[in-house]
């Protein structure tokens, strides 16, 4: 049995991307079902801030876990997380077993993954660690703890917390992780949680759609960018100063300035390189992608902490993969709002830099399948020579085109049509599409985080010298750099608003 | 106009599968040619469309969380032309 794409329909229930699509148009469908009055995802767990003397002298499990919604608040806190883990594990088992994954495998390791993604989102929610001195919806979890101290640095804590676990885990017990690697798969996880953030900008669009939509208009600036400045500047110097062949050269750059990795597997289709050659860059790529997950979103807070829509905008163009950007979107997002809480007192809403930072990076994977036939065309025509007997069906376009940006479209638009054409249920609609949007969609941030540091291996920049120089020099003098000026000419000025 | 239908995979060398033929050869061009030759010698005078779908079972399982397409291809084969001296 191969897995070649033939049909328009070939992968529906056999790949990751539409696997995505299926999981969360189905998440999306249990938040609406309170048109009917029935709220079937009030039972996710989400953590609680907890403060540890508090909890060490009477330790109960409801100061560290509570349900998403009041409808559930009977639910012990144990029950809650236990529906959680067998929610989610029940929906990705289905995947994995179509996508014939080895499900046992996937178990343990999903099982493994939960546990630690859940370690880390508690550890991260204690007081001395998130709470800031500030009031946010009417309290002031620093002063109720009576805090003598504390790192004041919000939620994005825990994030950081998961991502370090992965990273120790993935480089120095390389053994334990083979063995829970079948379900350490970011891209799947983070697909699913952007199809839920679909959610999260309907809600945004009802609220400011001159905002939302320039957010979106904005984006596709940023996709002529990649496409059209990026990719010739480093294919120029990869080939001029770093001697890379041409099939090298190519894949690189489409991995550095585009998409990362799946932008050079899509490359190296294109122009019908050896499967080697995007295996071996995309090594590269997740490590590099770890570095600006890691740097860039505290350098750009500090260095420009009023234009955090430019900021987050900027992140969906230099961050390659979608998951490390929605990653460091989301720690851009933490940060940002910490620092400006601190700073005055307001609190931005949530999601809005991450949205930026998120339809920034949508549009260029929407054009990924066009661009792949561009390059496969003239490729063909003017670097193989090939005869006019040859052609590119137009099929590829389809092929590439990420599924999971189709049900993030129906959630966005989905949503907005509802709660246009059924007023009477918008209320309870949005305390649903609240939790899917928030405490599902964390959760499955909270497993990508973890699974990218599952998944990032140091080792493998070994010998990889010159590639390294060339991706450091391209990220950080050239595509960093353009990037933050087209982010600041289409955002400059624009702020998230401040929660009621 | 005949339609013949290859798997095309990658193991070190490039391999056409089909029910009745296979090829292999260190290069894509290569393989074209093998390709062509045989089909125009079993099917002479006939104009033939050739599709090649890329197996992706031959990209380790991990990156297709990335991306799950790599190429297909189609390749015209008219007849050999024979030459009169």
């Amino acid at each position: 049995m191969n897995k070649a794409n033939k049909k328009w329909y070939s992968g529906m229930f056999g790949t990751e991307d539409w696997w995505a699509a299926w999981l969360g148009l189905f998440l999306f469908t249990l938040g609406i079902l309170s048109i009917w009055h029935v709220d079937a995802v009030g039972w996710m767990a989400k953590p609680k801030m907890w403060e540890w003397t508090d909890l060490w002298s009477d330790f109960s499990w409801s100061k560290l876990i509570k349900t998403s919604s009041k409808s559930y608040k009977d639910l012990h806190p144990l029950m809650s997380l236990f529906l959680t883990y067998l929610v989610f594990l029940f929906m990705t088992s289905v995947g994995a077993f179509f996508m014939k994954w080895n499900v046992k495998k996937y178990f343990t390791g999903y099982t493994v993954i939960f546990l630690l993604v859940w370690f880390s989102w508690i550890v991260g929610h204690e007081a001395h660690l998130a709470a800031v001195d500030a009031v946010v919806k009417g309290k002031n979890y620093y002063k109720l703890f009576d805090l003598s101290w504390g790192l004041q640095l919000g939620g994005g804590v825990s994030y950081i917390i998961a991502l370090l676990i992965g990273l120790v885990l993935g480089n120095f017990f390389k053994s334990f992780v083979n063995q829970i690697k079948e379900a350490a798969k970011p891209e799947w996880f983070i697909k699913t949680a952007i199809v839920l953030l679909g959610v999260k900008l309907a809600l945004m669009t009802m609220k400011s759609q001159q905002f939302t939509y320039e957010l979106a208009l904005a984006g596709a600036a940023a996709a002529f960018v990649a496409y059209l400045l990026f990719w010739p500047i480093i294919y120029y110097i990869a080939r001029k100063y770093f001697g890379l062949n041409r099939e090298s050269a190519a894949v690189l750059s489409s991995g550095i300035s585009i998409c990362g990795v799946s932008a050079s597997i899509a490359t190296a289709g294109a122009i019908k390189a050896k499967p080697l050659i995007p295996v071996a860059v995309s090594s590269l790529i997740i490590i590099f992608a770890m570095i600006e997950m890691l740097v860039l979103p505290p350098a750009y807070v500090n260095m420009a902490p009023n234009q955090p829509i430019v900021n987050g905008a900027a992140m969906g163009m230099t961050v390659k993969t979608d998951g490390a950007d929605a990653a460091a979107g989301a720690i851009l997002d933490e940060l940002h709002r910490v620092k400006h809480l601190k700073q005055t007192g307001e609190k931005w809403e949530e999601g809005y830099i991450l949205s930026a930072a998120i339809l920034t990076k949508i549009w260029i994977d929407i054009f990924i399948g066009i661009w792949a036939f561009v390059l496969a065309v003239i490729w063909m025509k003017y670097v193989d020579n090939a005869g006019s007997n040859e052609k590119i069906p137009k099929s590829e376009i389809w092929f590439r085109f990420p599924k999971f940006v189709l049900a993030y479209l129906i959630a966005w638009f989905g949503l907005m049509a509802i709660m246009k054409y059924l007023p009477d249920a918008s209320h309870a609609l949005k305390s649903t599409a609240g939790v899917v949007q928030g405490s599902f969609r964390k959760f499955l941030f909270m497993m990508t985080f973890l699974s990218i540091g599952l998944v990032t291996d140091f080792s493998k920049l070994k010998g990889m010298g010159r590639l390294t120089l060339l991706y450091a020099l391209a990220l950080f003098v050239i595509i960093a750099p353009i990037a933050y000026l087209v982010a600041w000419i289409f955002h400059h000025g624009m702020l998230p608003p401040v929660m009621e | 106009m005949r339609k013949v239908s290859f798997t095309l995979k990658y193991d070190e060398q490039w391999k056409a599968v089909h029910q009745k033929y296979f090829f292999s050869a260190g290069t894509l061009n290569d393989l074209k040619k093998q390709i062509t030759a045989k089909l125009q010698k079993d099917y002479p005078g006939e104009t033939i469309e050739t599709h090649l779908y890329f197996d992706m079972q031959d990209i380790p399982q991990w990156f297709h969380q990335y991306h799950n397409h790599y190429f297909n291809m189609v390749l015209k084969i008219q007849p050999k032309k024979i030459h009169h001296e």
